[in-house]
This record gives structure tokens, C-alpha cells and sequence, in this order.
């Protein structure tokens, strides 16, 4: 009998036993629980991506992920989104959650942690989003940056709408810089370009020549040998081009204004 | 000076009387918004100020500007205006005070195009920039601090009274350090992910905190330490620290002991529990929270939940270790900052440690079996 005893108590540890996170692909198996609404429900819906918030309550993050999915799960009504929260949770804390995120899909509660356990779940919120077919696809803990933007990525990666490099743009974004030689420098061709075209040519080029000071640009001589060639100044022209043909040798403006240059030179008395 | 014709200018007075009210308000504001001590709100409080537009943005006097936009230095106001008379300009040549901007500045349209944009930025590049001259680098209105924080005054209420400050908002490119003011990738117009940017500075040596303590070069930390926390991992530095400032020590979010030893109560681990259950430290026996458990007892409750309980650091990096869970190697004690060996070794069942601040001792959870009774009572 004592031997049964502890065989029934080792057996126990072991089904509820943590620490054994399931890895993508890993089978989830389709717990039925109690739902906050009252009966029963399925943790996953058979045929749909199923995107599982462990939250729980009291807690600033869980409350502005919840809030935020909320929002996003609006516009994927296509997807089974589920929160799940501890069992011993107050129902009436559950309830003020549910209200003060908006959040309108089932809530499950995860009696005795039993779910909590088998999925290794280390922190709130934890999201797991489980493919067609009842496996594991991902596990996006917390994030304080960009948390939705990155659950959205993997939900649509499982989904097949985005493919790898998508997903990784999503997972760390292009940078943004604040400032750019080349941004700079393309602004005061932009205001050389102006001054040529209000016949302002020395104006022009000294604009321009500090452009190519902040940073050498393809447009940047181009423009330099248009105004030199409308000075008549054929030779810095050409010169010039050439400079800019080595920067973009696919512009093909470049050699149409070389060959205008030369041919006004040759007409010149 | 001119404008886009279809819109009214604000009197004369409003322009004049703006800085005057804007940093009344802005004091007013920072009193109000003061942060309370333990936490550092993210989402804080911001006020939108109107769109400057006609006499507010007409230039400085000479004398007073550093700095000058191209055409209006050359005295080419035709370039922008329709018509070149600096005395009568008239009317901006489009339709936008923004598509003005950017018939030049097609650079900063580009920007516009990426995924969150500045509301200011989107309504009128004139809300933040001069489009004449200026005392500040990039035209704008004032220094780009107060300028941020006349908008959004949460921020500034953080800047100007947290104990604990930041040093990376008042240098260099102070909040454009770190934020993209026109548009971004990354949320809150982060040029780049947390980690990105913080591991851009901070990996230096003998870079100090405020209080004068060392700081880690934490791009040898991590690179000599594979197993990182997961939000380093996830360049989420954002998820344990407020970088605007903060009344917790390494600008931290929210409270967490400084010290080796400190007497369990939640709120002091505030910031852990922020994202761990709480109840891996509360409950004392468990068979689904943790694997640090003999047993059923949990060790966490053992080690924390007491009078002079361990604190996480006692065990764990916060950052970067060599081993899983980030379980230190040793850990400093004692005022002279003393390397203590944890002697941790992971085993098929469990764990031991081994000559560290108590003898040897192991743990099992994969069987009800304990080294010690099971039940509440830490060992002391």
C-alpha cells in the first residue's frame, strides 16, 4: 500500500513536473478548463492558429499587452485568441481585467497551475502561439518595445502571409537615423538646383560645392557640371560628369548632358 | 513672414507670450506629475501645443542666431516664398508649410515613410523647427530638451525630479540620442531597438553611474557570457529600466533590493515580479512553479522568503552568465565587495551547491524524497 502511495505521489510530480518547455513543433495538448464566463472551454480550436496570453492580474504589463492584443485580435477574428490566468485567481480581479482591457475572446482558468506547469510558463505575460495543427509555433515573452509588432510577425510567419526576412525586420527594425550626411547634402543640391534654375549660377555652385563638401553624391557633381557647362566652362563639366558617371554609372542624364556640353562648345565661335 | 495662405496667423502676442506661459506650465506640470517613489511610468502624461504658424516663426535678429537654413542665409526668400522681397515675402510657394520642407528636404519625406511617425512632425515640421534661423542646432525653436518636454510633459517631469538621473538626455544629441523625432521603426520613435542603443554607449570601460559606482562594458559582459536574460535577448534593456530617469538605483522601473540580504516583502521585488510569478518566491510548496525545489519545498521560498532573505542577486546575473538560469559563478560579499563561489553544478535531478555559503547540499525534484522535511519553515 505504501509503495502504491508513493508511486501514485511520484507520478504526480512527474505529470505536473516544469521546467520542460515545450520547443516548436512539440504537440499542445487540448486542455479543456473552466472559463471565466462559467463552464468549460478548450484551450485550442481545431483547424484555427490559437494565440495563448498567460497574464495574470495585478500587473501593469499583463494589463497593457492584454489591451493592446484586445485591439489587434479585433482585426484577426480569423485567429483562436485565449488568456489564460492562474486558477486562484479572484474572480472578480479576473472580471475588472477583462473590462479594463476590452478584451472580448474566452478566458481560461488554469486550475492548480496544471497548464502553467506542463508549458514551463516563466513569466506574465507569455504568449504561445500554436499552429493548424496543434503544435507549438512560438513563445514571445514580454517586451516592453514593440511586443504587438513582434506577435503579429510570428502569428502571420506561422500563417505563411510573411516569410523569414519579414519576420526578422519585425524582430529587430531597420534603424531610423536622425541625420544623414547624404540627407544633408542631397538638400543643399536641392536648393543649388533652385538657384540654377533662378539663373543664380555662381550662387549655385558655391551651394553645390558645399554639398560635395558634406558629402560626395552622384547629383551632387551632376548638378556641378550642368551649372559649369551653362557657364561654358566645357572642361570642369566634363570633368565633373565623369566624377558623377563613377558614382552612377547607370544615370543616363549624365552622358546626354557631357555630349550637350561638348556639341554647345563645338558650335561657339 | 510668410505662410501657406490658407492659414490663419496667431496673433502677434500669442507668439510673444508663448515661452512665457509655456514654462509656467511646464513647472506647473513637473510639480503635478512628479513621479512617485518605486515606480517610473512609461506612458506619461503628454500635452500637445498648437501648431506654430505666420509671425511666431518669423526669423531672430541676426545677432542672436547661430545658425541659419540656406536660402534664407543667401537672402534667396523666393526660394521658399513667392516672392524674393525679404521685407514683403508673401505666401510659402505650396500648398503645406510640410511640402515646402520637403521639395528640399526629401531626405526627412523618406523618413516619414517609416512605420510610427511624430504627430508634430506629420502636422507641421514649424512646430519644432525655425525654417529661418535659430539659437539651436537644427533650427529648432529652443534647446531640444525643453522643446520635447513643453509636448511631452510626463517625460519632462521625470527629467527634472527623478533621483536618479541619466546623463544620455542632456549630451551630445540629448533626446535625439535615442529617438528618431521625425519617424521610426521601432515604438515611442526609438532610432533602433533598446539594446541597440544602450549597448551603443555602455560598452566602455570605467563608465561610472551617477552615484559614482562602476558600470559593467556590457558589450564584453554579453559577449563573454552566453546565456543572456530574456530581455536582453530580446533588446528590450526598456523592460527593467527608465531611461528618462527614476527613483530606483540603475534607473531601474521599479523597486529591487541593492543589497545581498534583504527581508522578503513583494513590493521590494516589484521589478521581478513585473514579468516573474510571484508565487515562485510566496508559495513554499510547489510541484509546477519551479524546478528549484527538493521535492516539493521550494527552495526560492527557502532561500528569499524570510527576514534575511537572499536576494536574486545572490544566485542569478541579471544580465549574462555562463550558465542556464544565469546561476552565478560567485557573487561580491561583504562591504570589500568579496568574490563568494556558488559552487552550483546542475545534475540529472536537480542541483548542488558546493562550498558556498552553506555546506554542500543537493536537491531532487524529480521525486518526493527531501533532503530536509518538507513543509514551510526556511532553514535558517
Amino acid at each position: 500500500m505504501r509503495s502504491l502511495l508513493r508511486l501514485a505521489l511520484w507520478a504526480s510530480l512527474v505529470l505536473a513536473r516544469p521546467g520542460v518547455a515545450l520547443e516548436p513543433g512539440d504537440r499542445v495538448d487540448d486542455l479543456e478548463l473552466p472559463a471565466l464566463g462559467g463552464g468549460k472551454a478548450h484551450l485550442l480550436s481545431g483547424g484555427t492558429v490559437a494565440v495563448l496570453v498567460f497574464a495574470r492580474v495585478g500587473q501593469d504589463h499583463s494589463e497593457v499587452a492584454l489591451k493592446d492584443f484586445a485591439a489587434r485580435a479585433a482585426g484577426r477574428p480569423d485567429l483562436r485568441w485565449v488568456a489564460v490566468l492562474s486558477g486562484d485567481t479572484p474572480l472578480a480581479e479576473a472580471r475588472a481585467l477583462v473590462a479594463a482591457t476590452g478584451w472580448r475572446m474566452p478566458v481560461l482558468l488554469d486550475a492548480g497551475d496544471v497548464l502553467y506547469g506542463r508549458l514551463a510558463v516563466k513569466l506574465h505575460p507569455t504568449v504561445f502561439v500554436v499552429d493548424r495543427e496543434g503544435r507549438l509555433a512560438a513563445v514571445e515573452p514580454f517586451r516592453e518595445i514593440n511586443y504587438g509588432d513582434r506577435l503579429m510577425a510570428r502569428i502571420q510567419f506561422t500563417l505563411g502571409e510573411i516569410g523569414r526576412a519579414e519576420l526578422a525586420e519585425a524582430e529587430d527594425p531597420k534603424a531610423a537615423e536622425t541625420h544623414s550626411d547624404e540627407g544633408l547634402a542631397r538638400s543643399r543640391v536641392r536648393f543649388a538646383q533652385k538657384l540654377l534654375e533662378a539663373g543664380m549660377l555662381e550662387q549655385a555652385l558655391a551651394e553645390v560645392q558645399k554639398s560635395l563638401a558634406i558629402a560626395p553624391t552622384g547629383p551632387g557633381y551632376v548638378l556641378q557640371g550642368k551649372i559649369l557647362a551653362r557657364q561654358g566652362k566645357c572642361g570642369d563639366a566634363s570633368r565633373a560628369f565623369d566624377v558623377a558617371l563613377r558614382l552612377e554609372p547607370k544615370n543616363g542624364e549624365i552622358a546626354v548632358e557631357k555630349d550637350r556640353c561638348a556639341a554647345e562648345k563645338g558650335r561657339a565661335p | 513672414m510668410g505662410r501657406a495662405s490658407a492659414t490663419p496667423a496667431l496673433p502677434t502676442e500669442s507668439a510673444m507670450c508663448r515661452p512665457i506661459h509655456a514654462a509656467a506650465m511646464f513647472l506647473a506640470l513637473v510639480l503635478a506629475a512628479a513621479p512617485q517613489p518605486g515606480s517610473a511610468a512609461l506612458r506619461t502624461e503628454l500635452k500637445r501645443t498648437p501648431t506654430l504658424r505666420g509671425p511666431a516663426l518669423k526669423p531672430l535678429p541676426p545677432s542672436e542666431a547661430k545658425h541659419a537654413m540656406a536660402p534664407f542665409q543667401a537672402g534667396q526668400c523666393g526660394v521658399c516664398h513667392v516672392k524674393n522681397d525679404p521685407l514683403k515675402p508673401g505666401p510659402i510657394k505650396h500648398a503645406s508649410i510640410n511640402e515646402e520642407c520637403f521639395s528640399c528636404h526629401d531626405d526627412v519625406k523618406e523618413l516619414m515613410g517609416h512605420r510610427y511617425k511624430h504627430v508634430s512632425a506629420k502636422d507641421s515640421c514649424t512646430d519644432c523647427h525655425n525654417p529661418h534661423n535659430s539659437k539651436e542646432p537644427a533650427l529648432l525653436h529652443t534647446d531640444m530638451v525643453t522643446l520635447c518636454t513643453s509636448c511631452h510633459v510626463g517625460i519632462g517631469a521625470q527629467v527634472a525630479s527623478s533621483r536618479i538621473k541619466h546623463a544620455a538626455i542632456h549630451k551630445d544629441k540629448k533626446c535625439s540620442n535615442c529617438h528618431n523625432p521625425h519617424a521610426a521603426n521601432v515604438e515611442k520613435l526609438l532610432i533602433g531597438l533598446p539594446f541597440n542603443l544602450c549597448v551603443n554607449c555602455h560598452s566602455k570601460d570605467g563608465m561610472t553611474s551617477a552615484d559614482g559606482k562602476p558600470m559593467p562594458n556590457y558589450a564584453k559582459l554579453l559577449s563573454a557570457n552566453a546565456v543572456w536574460h530574456d530581455p536582453v535577448k530580446a533588446k528590450d534593456c526598456s523592460a527593467c529600466h527608465r531611461t528618462h530617469g527614476g527613483e530606483n538605483y540603475r534607473l531601474l522601473i521599479a523597486a529591487y533590493p541593492e543589497s545581498f540580504y534583504a527581508p522578503f516583502d513583494k513590493k521590494n521585488y516589484a521589478l521581478c515580479f513585473g514579468c516573474h510569478n510571484e508565487k515562485v518566491v510566496s508559495e513554499p510548496v510547489t510541484t509546477t512553479l519551479t524546478a528549484f525545489r527538493d521535492g516539493s519545498r521550494n527552495l526560492h521560498y527557502v532561500h528569499v522568503a524570510r527576514e534575511r532573505g537572499r536576494t536574486c542577486r545572490a544566485c542569478h546575473e541579471v544580465h549574462a552568465a555562463k550558465q542556464a538560469k544565469r546561476i552565478r559563478d560567485n557573487v561580491p560579499y561583504g562591504p570589500s565587495g568579496w568574490l563568494l563561489n556558488i559552487g552550483f553544478t546542475r545534475t540529472a535531478t536537480g542541483g548542488t551547491c558546493t562550498k558556498t555559503c552553506h555546506d554542500t547540499k543537493s536537491y531532487d525534484n524529480k521525486s518526493l524524497l527531501t533532503s530536509a522535511p518538507s513543509g514551510a519553515a526556511p532553514v535558517q
